[in-house]
């Protein structure tokens, strides 16, 4: 017969053990859709063509665009051209009056942290997928998964809890910076990263 | 088994659920967010993002005029430096455009009451203002109208000109003390000159220097570049301190404050003596040499004869000389008497109108040929109390000024309105401010000041919108015009209309050339102005031939009797501090958190001197002089002269957005006698 | 895999008789790392400057009296880093590639062991909350962050200019910036043209040749820090300041 204090240390620790796994994901996270809906598989399919340095480039003086501004969706869709909920929304409320759409941010870092795309795409020859995951070919925009307590998003951490990888491109904490640096050599300090 | 839930349970469930936990990643996850949590409080400022652009302009805070490239995001400057080429801006066009959001920032009219040395400001309608104005303009018997222009040169200036013309006895009154207005004193050998006389410090290869700050801003920083490259100019500079500009000098002569006017008369005598040539253009005055010698005007001034000696030497021998008096940034001018002691060595060298020396530079075009204007008259010119309606206009700057100098001037119950962008400065003594717009929140001509054989203008163009609540002065002037009847010439609304007609004039006369661009018709010259380009003409030569009218030397003869005051109190502030009646608050890192530079309302006295007035440093003292008494607080220096109070203007809290408390008054106050202008005034000091 | 870059050692060579004392490094360093101005009751103990002119005199009497400006900011110390030795949390360490020390105001925990420790007062603590007036924060750089209170900060001679003359020139395929791109904001608005910033290990460079004048010295060399910042004077008494004591706001030589 289990002792009775055995039995409830294990209730705890079940308790415990099921609502870290479990409940506290989800409790942490909250999940915030996207102000519009956009689908990279369409732009950069068969029927639009373009490709990712059509709307993420990097620029002469080595900034990188980030995310498109409002100005680079206009040309095209001054009017709709199909007959998507989200595509009258994108001319209605952002193109005509000019205003930028307020994406959420899957890779925002904090303030010092830096981070130029230059020598990572051009000197180290990385490709997109390596960090932000086959981003380029969704259909929708996943909803941002925002941690309630820092306002990041859980793409920062991780989607595995552990930090145990099992995707390549998840986890864009310094570890996941200091370990591809360290794999390939890259004699770090602290204010190559810091601002 | 029993089922009563007991404390040993709950401690025992605990133990599990602490364990239990630990094996889940909620306790880590929540240490690390808690970190990141403790580090992007919400309260810490982001800096902004967005589109990032590079725009060019032209710095309009003081008459350099220094090209300007500034970084913006979002389209808000958040860099300014010099464009390429250019010389580097100095601390305030570096952080000039913090302005528009000073906290001593006016974004509508007001009426300013004073009440316990302080301002206390009520919003008024704008309409309100203009309507008082022009009703005081129109009515008789309350005094002549005045306009303080503290940036003469403007198409906006030529505004006010022109408004004033049919007002009988109107005037427009030049900023007192600005750099190169002591040449404005020439006017008394050639009344009917048509430009502006200027020094052509470019090509001079010596010059005496009366505490002119070569160094730091005159001539642009050609002249300083010419200083520190030891490419021969010369320069002896007379000076009661070891400035920058005397450090860098050939000879530093630390004459007593009030004593250059005896200086400049020993430098005469000795000319006189040297060469007959110069004695036959100086023959009013030769008695007065014969008794002012060198070692008489050596002894006055407290230096060695052999300094004197040596200026008057180096005039001698270097045929593009000439001897420049040189306004203070706090203190403004020397008194007319002095001023016409060392121009009158321009005339008896005879370097007037010759290359490297005293030539004149036309104006620049009117906005429209031929139009009614009221005339320049300078602030000592103007009679005591005679002033019933004065507009002080600090639309794109001021100087600081002693305002009693000003509210002498005025009739007892006049009207003052100031046009400022801040509630600071010249603005909190006027009873009315109606609010402009900021440094690049409008757009500003930058036309240069006399203290360069040039003329020049350059256009900048402003970078943020302004203000809703700031009116363009230009069109101010329109509204006041409507207002009292006035007709004005020209069709024209805003300043930059205004400035557009100019631009065309200027194309039209055909001189000068554009620096830094192309430009084939009238629009294409103001683009390229707007974009940084500065139109400038070229010195004209004609030797002048003046002389020394008996009434001069009647004048001059009074320096004979310059009395050793027992102590004179003499205004210090910065170069760059000077211009403008608010600083960026990062001033403070100047002025406040370092020891660089001390703070307004200091009394610096040589420790000679505060043993004999029983001074000690840290300690309150009260100046006293004939305009007033201050608070200062003592500090001990070697670097100031014996028998002299250097006493520091500013900023003030107020000027550096520190403090709510809009106190009117200013250290600078207390300098000043009638009609010598406050650069030196006597004064009596004793511990408070 | 990465390619061997080539180790810098960044260092500044300061005129002391081109300096006149205006402040305009001062200046320009504040606007360009977001330094907050200070709140009413800061004074020269509790000031934030990580460029500080600091002045000496040759303790003449009128009109003999001479003062020399001397801007201090970090001196990048190479040897014994006595900053770096000191920090318990890690929040300073050298570059290896350029020799710059930095300082992470991220990981610093405010013990001010390393202010203790700095010879030169480089060091500045954030005793308050940056605030600016309202509607100022839009021109803040976006380019470096903006500490909170409780942190020390120092000179990293403008860490995030090099970050972007590096972002340039791997844009262009370099692992080699120009040095036309990388000028620290005191070095640029130095209306003297008294700052000369540059590589210490570039023997052809200007700073490495101004550092190997007759008139040159660094500050307490005598520590043994290696200090990557050296001054210039052809007056013998400036020169000998090197030895003085550096405090909040002038250099005293230690009689006796």
């Amino acid at each position: 017969m289990i002792p009775r204090n055995y039995l409830v240390f294990a209730l705890g620790m079940a308790a415990a053990l099921a609502g870290g796994w479990l409940a506290f994901p989800r409790a942490l996270y909250r999940t915030v859709e996207q102000p519009l809906q956009f689908s990279h598989a369409v732009h950069v399919g068969e029927s639009v063509g373009m490709a990712c340095q059509d709307c993420h480039s990097l620029a002469e003086d080595g900034r990188f665009s980030g995310l498109p501004k409002i100005d680079l969706c206009a040309p095209c869709h001054t009017d709709p051209m199909g007959d998507s909920e989200n595509e009258k929304k994108l001319v209605e409320s952002y193109v005509i009056p000019n205003v930028e759409i307020p994406w959420l941010v899957y890779a925002r870092q904090p303030e010092n942290a830096y981070f130029a795309h230059a020598p990572h795409l051009v000197l180290a020859e990385l490709t997109c997928e390596q960090c932000h995951g086959p981003h380029g070919e969704t259909d929708t925009l996943r909803p941002l998964e925002q941690n309630r307590i820092t306002g990041y998003s859980r793409d920062i951490w991780g989607r595995s809890l552990t930090r145990v990888r099992n995707a390549e491109g998840e986890g864009m904490k310094m570890s996941d910076c200091s370990s591809c640096h360290r794999d390939r050599r890259v004699r770090e300090s602290c204010l190559t990263c810091h601002k | 088994m029993k089922t009563n839930v007991t404390r040993r349970d709950m401690l025992t469930l605990g133990g599990g659920v602490a364990v239990g936990s630990m094996l889940t990643p909620a306790p880590w996850l929540l240490l690390d967010d808690l970190a990141i949590w403790t580090q992007n409080w919400k309260w810490i400022p982001v800096p902004p993002k967005g589109v990032r652009t590079s725009q060019k302009t032209v710095c309009s805070l003081c008459p350099a005029g220094c090209a300007v490239e500034a970084g913006c995001v979002g389209g808000i400057p958040v860099a300014l430096r010099a464009a390429a080429d250019g010389a580097p801006l100095c601390s305030l066009g570096m952080t000039g455009h913090h302005l528009a959001w000073h906290p001593a920032r006016l974004t509508a009219p007001v009426r300013v009451a004073a009440s316990g040395g302080e301002a206390r400001l009520t919003a008024v309608p704008r309409e309100a203002i203009v309507r008082e104005v022009a009703d005081a303009m129109r009515s008789q018997g309350r005094g002549t109208i005045a306009v303080l222009d503290f940036r003469p040169g403007r198409g906006v200036s030529w505004a006010w000109r022109n408004l004033l013309a049919g007002f009988e006895g109107a005037a427009v009154i030049p900023a007192p003390g600005s750099p190169g207005s002591g040449l404005r004193a020439m006017r008394g050998f050639a009344p009917d000159t048509q430009g502006e006389w200027v020094p052509d410090l470019d090509h001079a290869t010596a010059i005496l220097s009366f505490g002119a700050p070569l160094a730091d801003g005159w001539g642009g920083a050609r002249t300083r570049a010419r200083l520190m490259d030891g490419t021969g100019l010369r320069l002896i500079q007379v000076e009661p301190a070891r400035s920058s500009t005397a450090a860098l000098a050939t000879r530093w002569i630390p004459a007593r404050p009030g004593s250059e006017g005896a200086v400049a008369l020993g430098v005469a005598s000795a000319l006189a003596s040297a060469d007959p040539q110069i004695a036959s253009r100086c023959e009013e005055i030769l008695p007065l040499l014969e008794r002012l010698t060198p070692e008489r005007a050596a002894e006055i001034a407290g230096i060695p004869a052999e300094s004197i000696f040596e200026a008057a030497q180096m005039l001698l021998d270097h045929p593009r000389s000439l001897a420049v008096p040189g306004e203070s940034f706090a203190g403004g001018r020397f008194d007319p008497t002095t001023e016409l002691a060392i121009l009158s060595l321009n005339v008896i060298l005879g370097r007037i109108g010759a290359e490297g020396g005293i030539v004149t530079r036309a104006p620049l075009a009117d906005p429209v040929d031929g139009a009614h204007l009221a005339p320049m008259r300078e602030l000592d010119e103007t009679p005591d109390a005679s002033i019933g309606v004065l507009i002080v206009d600090a639309s794109a700057g001021e100087e600081p000024l002693p305002w009693p100098s000003v509210a002498r001037k005025l009739a007892p119950r006049a009207l003052a309105v100031a046009l400022s962008p801040f509630a600071a400065g010249s603005s909190l003594h006027a009873g009315r401010v109606i609010s402009v717009p900021a440094y690049l929140e409008a757009i500003h001509e930058v036309p240069r000041a006399c203290d360069v054989a040039m003329a020049a203008l350059s256009i900048s163009r402003p970078l943020l919108a302004a203000r809703v609540g700031s009116a363009d002065p230009a069109s101010v002037v329109r509204e006041i015009a409507a207002s009292a009847g006035v007709e004005l010439e020209g069709d024209w609304s805003s300043t930059e209309e205004l400035i557009a007609l100019r631009t065309a004039q200027i194309h039209r006369s055909g001189v000068g050339r554009l620096e830094g661009g192309e430009a084939g018709s009238p629009d294409e010259l103001r683009d390229a102005m707007l974009e940084g380009a500065r139109w400038t003409t070229e010195p004209v030569y004609h030797q002048i031939r003046m002389s020394i009218s008996t009434e001069m030397a009647h004048r001059l003869a009074t320096i004979e009797g310059t009395r050793r005051e027992d102590l004179v109190v003499v205004p210090r502030t910065s170069p760059d501090a000077a211009w403008s009646a608010v600083l960026s608050p990062l001033f403070t890192k100047l002025h406040q958190e370092s020891g660089l530079r001390r703070e307004g309302g200091v009394a610096v006295v040589n420790p000679a001197t505060a043993r004999e007035k029983r001074l000690r440093p840290g300690q309150k003292a009260v100046i006293r002089t004939a305009q007033g008494r201050v608070v200062a607080r003592v500090e001990v220096d070697h670097a100031v002269m014996p028998d002299v109070i250097e006493l520091t203007v500013g900023p003030t809290p107020l000027a550096l957005g520190q403090s709510r408390n809009r106190v009117i008054s200013n250290s600078l106050d207390v300098c000043g006698s009638s009609g010598t202008g406050w650069r030196c005034t006597p004064a009596a000091i004793e511990e408070a | 895999m990465v390619g061997e870059e080539r180790v810098a050692r960044y260092g500044m060579v300061i005129d002391l008789d081109r300096c006149n004392g205006c402040g305009a490094c001062m200046t320009a360093c504040a606007v360009e790392n977001n330094i907050p101005p200070a709140q009413p009751r800061v004074n020269e103990r509790t000031g934030l400057t990580s460029m500080r002119v600091h002045r000496a005199s040759n303790h003449r009497g009128f009109p003999d009296h001479e003062e020399v400006f001397i801007p201090i900011s970090c001196q990048h110390c190479g040897e014994h880093t006595p900053c770096m030795s000191v920090c318990p949390q890690n929040a300073v360490d050298v570059n290896p590639l350029t020799g710059v020390v930095s300082q992470i105001p991220a990981r610093c925990l405010g013990c001010r062991y390393c202010m203790a420790a700095c010879p030169v007062h480089a060091r500045y603590f954030n005793w308050f909350d940056p605030e600016w007036p309202e509607g100022m924060e839009r021109t803040l750089n976006p380019d470096v962050s903006v500490r909170m209170r409780g942190v020390v900060e120092k000179c990293n001679f403008c860490h995030s200019r090099y970050q972007a003359a590096k972002a340039k020139a791997a844009a262009a395929g370099s692992r080699e910036i120009d040095p036309a791109d990388y000028v620290p904001a005191c070095v640029e608005a130095c209306p003297s043209g008294a700052i000369v910033f540059g590589d210490l290990s570039d023997p052809e460079s200007d700073v490495a040749l101004a550092a190997k004048s007759s008139d040159a010295f660094r500050l307490l060399e005598s520590l043994g820090t290696d200090p990557k910042v050296y001054y210039l004077s052809e007056r013998e008494w400036v020169r000998r300041l090197g030895g003085a004591d550096v405090t909040r706001d002038s250099l005293e030589v230690h009689r006796g």
